[in-house]
């Protein structure tokens, strides 16, 4: 780090703290806190309803699997254009109308208040599960980068975000997160030309692409149909629609976003903006993955990213992995030989022998996916256990090493931003459906606006503070963290967004279909996840179905049907 | 805490592109054109 770097840094963190208390001045009630009064502009929530779904993992974890495996991930969020459809369909109107501050409220008044109780429980247990997550993985990268502990830069972050979103309430959420979308779009273009800037002279851009196709890197859309698949066509249409359909419309996080619009219109832009740039800016970002992977073919890339390993195996494995580390480097300067001697090929249109090199890249890069395999495995044997993924260092190894002065700073300030804007947004919204679907119902129902504001206050800086120490204490051994965040919010997703449909499709049902529903959907969603090897993209989709068909049968049973409110 | 409701939001028509509708089905040819996209790419690229 440079002094260019540090100055980036303090700027964007005095900017952040400045932006977040300037819009808490004017908070009087619960109205005001949690929907910033309704009076927000499209572009504001839909900024904010894109940061919220971007964390610092998306910069990170998507990076790195992009390195690793191509951009077939990029399946998973083409649903979303439609889930937005349909949201503005549906999910929208029926919580706008109905003038909630939670989408769980909604489900009180078309069933009963166990059936809102249950679902607003499941979501403060799925999101505050998952909300330490988003602190956890820039807390990597500060680790890689300057040897600091996880636990300094987890607090840092920690106590800056609940500062701003508890003084600020949603309004300042909002203002900022739409601030630091802006900069995260800015940081992928920056990402993309530092890389570019970084190719050998004479390489192009399109001398990349074409070398990270014979990789199998563009590799976008599987047309596979097995279930056991994570990610597919079908995965991502079906088991992404649903996840995304649930995360989106029944998850406070984001509810709480567009509920803040100044009209309905308002609020229906907001996502309609989020349908046109969101798989765009997710191709983009996993693109930055596959170039680092192009640019790592001409600068040896380290055989572990994540430097503590390194130096854990020259301490207890020094000559085996010495020995390895040798192969690693004949291997890495052979697939460099190889590529460039492809590519001169390729330019002078000798489509013959480049298909005969192309062989020899291939045979080239496989021996150096050997070695990467052989030190995972001696890892994990001198570890005693699996490593985590070493893909979560890849990018920011890539800055740490390449970025110049200031564009590190900048670049830090990105993923910063990625991750408070998430996690802004989270407790904020964990504080309103403790708020208003408990506090309010259960155990005060009378108090005065000043009362719930600094009670609202109290829960933002609990839920603050709680997600901050599960980071500290349970980050870990999670694999790619994009899949563990997801994988975790679709153990709940589901059943969820069942219950919301039975509200929405079968106007027969009723609270004793619902929440039977429910719970029986929960419980089969745990069964599939424990028991079967299918795609957990389709957990969603069991959640679903067992809850509509559950509820569905219940409901008739029960013959006490509540009638359609929303 | 509770507000009258805004019904007549849901007449309002969007800002551009004359009706919902409208922008709904160009969303839809949206999503159907970048699959189209990214599978040519796939196909294009896959040497």
């Amino acid at each position: 780090m440079r002094p260019a770097d540090w100055i980036v840094l303090i700027l964007y963190f005095g900017y952040v703290l400045w932006e977040g208390f300037r819009h808490g001045r004017k908070n009087q009630n619960i109205d005001d806190y949690f929907r910033g009064k309704r009076s927000l502009r499209w572009w504001a929530v839909g900024l904010s309803v894109m940061a919220t779904q971007a964390s610092a993992i998306t910069y990170i974890g998507t990076t790195g699997q992009a390195y690793a495996s191509g951009m077939s991930f990029i399946q998973f969020y083409l649903p979303q254009p439609l889930v937005m459809v349909v949201l503005c369909l549906t999910f929208v109107p029926f919580f706008y109308r109905a003038n909630v501050f939670t989408a769980y409220q909604y489900l009180e008044r078309r069933f009963d208040g166990r059936t809102r109780s249950l679902t607003s429980f499941l979501f403060l247990m799925s999101r505050g599960l998952a909300v330490s997550l988003v602190l956890y993985a820039p807390s990597i990268i500060l680790g890689v980068i300057f040897g600091w502990s996880e636990v300094t830069t987890i607090l840092v972050m920690g106590v800056t975000t609940i500062s701003y979103t508890t003084a600020g309430g949603n309004k300042a959420v909002i203002m900022v997160d739409a601030k630091q979308m802006m900069l995260m779009f800015a940081g992928i273009f920056v990402a993309i030309a530092l890389i570019m800037a970084r190719f050998p002279s004479g390489f192009s851009l399109t001398d990349a692409i074409q070398l990270a196709g014979a990789t199998h890197h563009w590799n976008n859309i599987d047309l596979s149909l097995n279930l056991r698949d994570d990610y597919t066509l079908l995965s991502g249409m079906v088991g992404g629609f649903f996840l995304a359909l649930s995360y989106f419309g029944c998850d406070q996080s984001q509810v709480q976003r567009y509920l803040t619009g100044k009209s309905l219109n308002e609020s229906r832009l907001s996502l309609i903006f989020n349908a046109f740039l969101k798989v765009p800016m997710q191709f983009l970002i996993l693109a930055i993955g596959v170039l680092i992977f192009v640019f790592y073919h001409f600068e040896k890339p380290p055989l572990n990213f994540d430097e503590s390993y390194r130096k854990t195996l020259v301490d207890r494995a020094g000559d085996e992995y010495a020995r390895l580390e040798s192969r690693y480097d004949e291997a890495f300067l052979s697939r460099r030989d190889a590529a460039q001697k492809l590519q001169q090929l390729r330019k002078n249109g000798d489509a013959r022998a480049a298909a005969a090199s192309e062989e020899r890249y291939l045979s080239a890069n496989a021996a150096l996916l050997n070695a990467k395999e052989e030190n995972r495995r001696l890892l994990a044997r001198v570890l005693g256990k699996e490593p985590s993924a070493d893909v979560n260092y890849i990018f920011p190894s890539f800055l740490v090493h390449y970025a110049p002065a200031g564009v590190l700073g900048i670049m830090l300030a990105v993923i910063f931003a990625a991750a408070m804007s998430t996690f802004s947004s989270e407790i904020n919204s964990l504080a309103g459906a403790t708020i208003v679907d408990f506090y309010m119902r259960f155990f005060n129902a009378e108090g005065s606006d000043r009362h719930y504001l600094r009670v609202s206050r109290g829960v933002t800086v609990f839920w603050g503070v709680f997600a901050t120490v599960v980071a500290i204490f349970a980050g870990g051994r999670l694999g790619s963290l994009i899949e563990a965040v997801n994988k975790v919010g679709s153990l709940f997703y589901g059943p969820i967004l069942g219950v919301f449909l039975l509200a929405f499709l079968v106007k027969k049902s009723n609270g004793t279909g619902a929440f039977w529903g429910l719970l029986v959907g929960e419980v089969a969603v745990l069964v599939v996840a424990y028991y079967s090897s299918i795609s957990w993209l389709y957990y969603n989709v069991v959640g679903v179905a067992v809850v509509l068909a559950v509820g569905t049968l219940l409901s008739f049973a029960s013959k006490t049907p509540t009638d359609e409110q929303g | 805490m509770t507000e009258p409701e805004r019904s007549h939001d849901q007449e309002e028509p969007p800002p551009f592109g004359g009706s919902w509708n409208r922008i709904y089905g160009a969303v839809v040819v949206y999503t159907l054109a970048l699959i189209v996209a990214l599978y040519w790419m796939t196909v294009a690229l896959d040497r």
